[in-house]
């Protein structure tokens, strides 16, 4: 929602592009073998992650522009790395506001300061604030320049028909509709997947009491990007406030409904600006501010039995709904995109077999249920489902205002990316002295020695996958390896846990797929490689 | 030294000092605190479910 006078695109910072449809005598057909339904950030990033494996798509959306509002703010640094394997991180790095540390009040007095693992070794921070608007705007500026993916913008799905061989959409674009035939689809049609419905699946779990309002206002506010947390404060009594700061004078704040409080009354411009007026009180803001937009939010740890349907693989918010606390909804989104992308590029160009494809559900849906286990404890915490746990809530906050350790009760559990440790996808062997480089996890980066060329291990990684060796280089092991050296003992070397002749198989998606102890055989890399490829790695 | 009459009569004292509303908040406080001294999670849970049996008494 905007104030009175300004329409729904109508932004203070932000010029909504107006895509049109397709022209009326343009042909409806399409080679590709790859329908993506949804081009947010989620489905952009699938059809960037097809691309970057030679394979084309043709990205559906129902609207004419972006996303109303800026809803989805905090990208991590798994993320970053995501967007800069698909090409397409220079400006997120350029314009959005990294940060690594959060501050939580209670009563006003600073309860706790979290910071979250950050150090020279990391090429990226570990979370970046950008509003949504200028996540889809980069995302499109890559997929714009992609000559393998086809974007049909005002474009409704009005009814599909799956089969052994493939999936006939019914399409719908101002010229009229028509039928569609693809290989594949991907429903990236978000929190209300018009796919989903069509094929009669529901999403499962809980829905949590609390709500909130969110909103984002523009105002010259000296104060970090800093996450900051507000329990019981002044403008809210016994409720939590949210803060944010993001690009070019935008602030995001998140306020609870009180109990009994009406969404609807709760949303009225009035309210929110007088609620917000409040806020920014209790933060120490006395200068002018305008309202940009705002929305209301309920938490719910929702998603899908099966993220495979056939030949419908659901990715996002299609497939799962998690809290905001914790900031995993985008950044999970986009990891469903990759991790799809990479696997039914393959599968596309024959390098795979059909059988990889099984993994992607309990990978991405094991990383949805971890993401539950951590944001439904932070949804109980910022807003607790009962007098028991109001009263344990009451209580730590309380405790954590003269003892420290009381105070890590309140910690948001920030987004961390997923280990596939039971994934037939990873090839189970030794995990190695690391924890963070154990089989399955993603590849922590590493800063190079200068003698090594410097830079960042990340930057070294091949397309496909990446063999990090202390040993004798196996170059030519298999078509879709590249091959990276590190010097024993060497700084990168350590915090991968490598040591002797060790080495380990990252995948096109920098997960670890393998590990040895001693320099593998040629042979032996090859075999995991097609292990994994065939998903039978285990 | 102190024993366990000495904590039953400061809780007692604690609580009488309080309306029942913050009584409730000083007793999760002081079950999170001694639980955190206790430095012992799985010997502190068994301490909340011994006392979360129900009361023969009043069965």
């Amino acid at each position: 929602m905007r104030p009175a006078g300004r329409g729904e695109h109508d932004s203070l910072y932000f010029t909504y592009p107006r895509f049109d449809p397709p022209p009326a005598d343009a042909p409806r057909g399409s080679e590709a073998p790859v329908v993506i339904v949804g081009a947010g950030p989620v489905g952009m990033t699938a059809a960037l992650t097809l691309a970057a494996e030679g394979v084309r798509s043709l990205l559906i959306e129902r609207k004419g522009t972006f996303n109303d509002g800026s809803r989805a703010i905090c990208v991590s640094r798994s993320s970053f790395h995501i967007l800069d394997r698909l090409g397409a991180v220079a400006p997120f790095v350029e314009n959005a506001y990294g940060w690594t540390t959060g501050r939580t009040f209670y009563r006003g007095r600073q309860i706790l300061e979290f910071h979250m693992p950050d150090s020279a070794d990391e090429r990226f921070r570990p979370m970046y604030n950008l509003e949504q608007q200028f996540i889809e705007q980069y995302l499109w500026e890559a997929v714009a320049r992609s000559p393998l993916i086809e974007t049909r913008w005002q474009t409704e799905v009005t009814g599909l028909d799956a089969d052994a061989g493939g999936v006939t959409l019914a399409l719908s674009d101002p010229a009229g509709p028509y039928n569609l035939r693809a290989d594949w689809v991907l429903a990236a049609d978000g929190a209300r997947s018009t796919i989903r419905g069509l094929r009669g699946l529901r999403l499962k779990g809980t829905s949590f009491e609390g709500r909130y309002v969110i909103a984002d206002v523009r105002m010259q506010h000296d104060y970090p990007t800093i996450r900051r947390a507000l329990f019981d404060p002044a403008s809210r009594p016994g409720g939590t406030v949210l803060i944010h700061r993001q690009p070019r004078d935008i602030w995001r704040i998140d306020y609870q409904l009180a109990e009994g409080e009406s969404a609807e009354d709760a949303t009225r411009e009035e309210v929110v600006r007088a609620s917000v007026a409040a806020v920014l009180q209790d933060i120490g803001h006395a200068g002018d501010w305008d309202l940009e937009w705002w929305s209301v939010y309920s938490a719910n740890t929702l998603a899908l039995d099966d993220y495979r349907d056939g030949r419908i693989f659901y990715i996002g918010d299609s497939a799962h709904i998690v809290p905001i606390f914790g900031v995993r909804g985008l950044n999970n989104g986009l990891a469903d995109a990759h991790n799809i992308g990479w696997k039914l590029g393959r599968v596309i160009k024959g390098s795979a077999a059909e059988a990889l494809l099984d993994s992607y559900s309990p990978e991405r849906r094991g990383a949805t249920l971890d993401v539950f286990a951590n944001a439904a404890k932070s949804t109980r915490f910022m807003t607790p489902p009962g007098r028991g746990w109001a009263l344990m809530r009451d209580a730590a906050l309380s405790l954590a205002l003269t003892e420290g350790w009381a105070g890590q009760l309140a910690n948001p559990r920030q987004m961390a990316p997923y280990t596939y440790a039971d994934s037939p996808a990873v090839v189970p062997g030794d995990d190695g002295p690391v924890h963070a480089a154990r089989i399955g996890a993603m590849l922590p980066d590493a800063a190079l020695d200068p003698g090594a060329g410097g830079g960042f291990l990340s930057a070294r990684l091949g397309p496909g996958f990446t063999l990090i060796s202390l040993g004798t280089a196996v170059e030519g092991a298999h078509p879709d390896l590249t091959v990276v050296t590190l010097a024993p003992g060497s700084r990168a070397a350590q915090r991968l846990g490598l040591e002797g002749s060790g080495a380990l198989l990252v995948r096109p998606d920098l997960h670890i797929g393998a590990r040895w102890r001693d320099a593998p055989a040629p042979d032996a890399v090859s075999a995991a490689i097609e292990g994994i490829l065939t998903g039978e790695g285990r | 030294m102190a024993d366990i009459e000495d904590i039953y009569e400061a809780l007692a004292m604690q609580i009488d000092r309080l309306d029942p509303e913050a009584g409730a908040l000083f007793l999760a406080k002081a079950a999170l605190a001694l639980a955190h001294a206790l430095d012992d999670p799985d010997r502190a849970l068994s301490v909340i479910a011994l006392a979360a049996r129900p009361d023969p008494a009043r069965a």
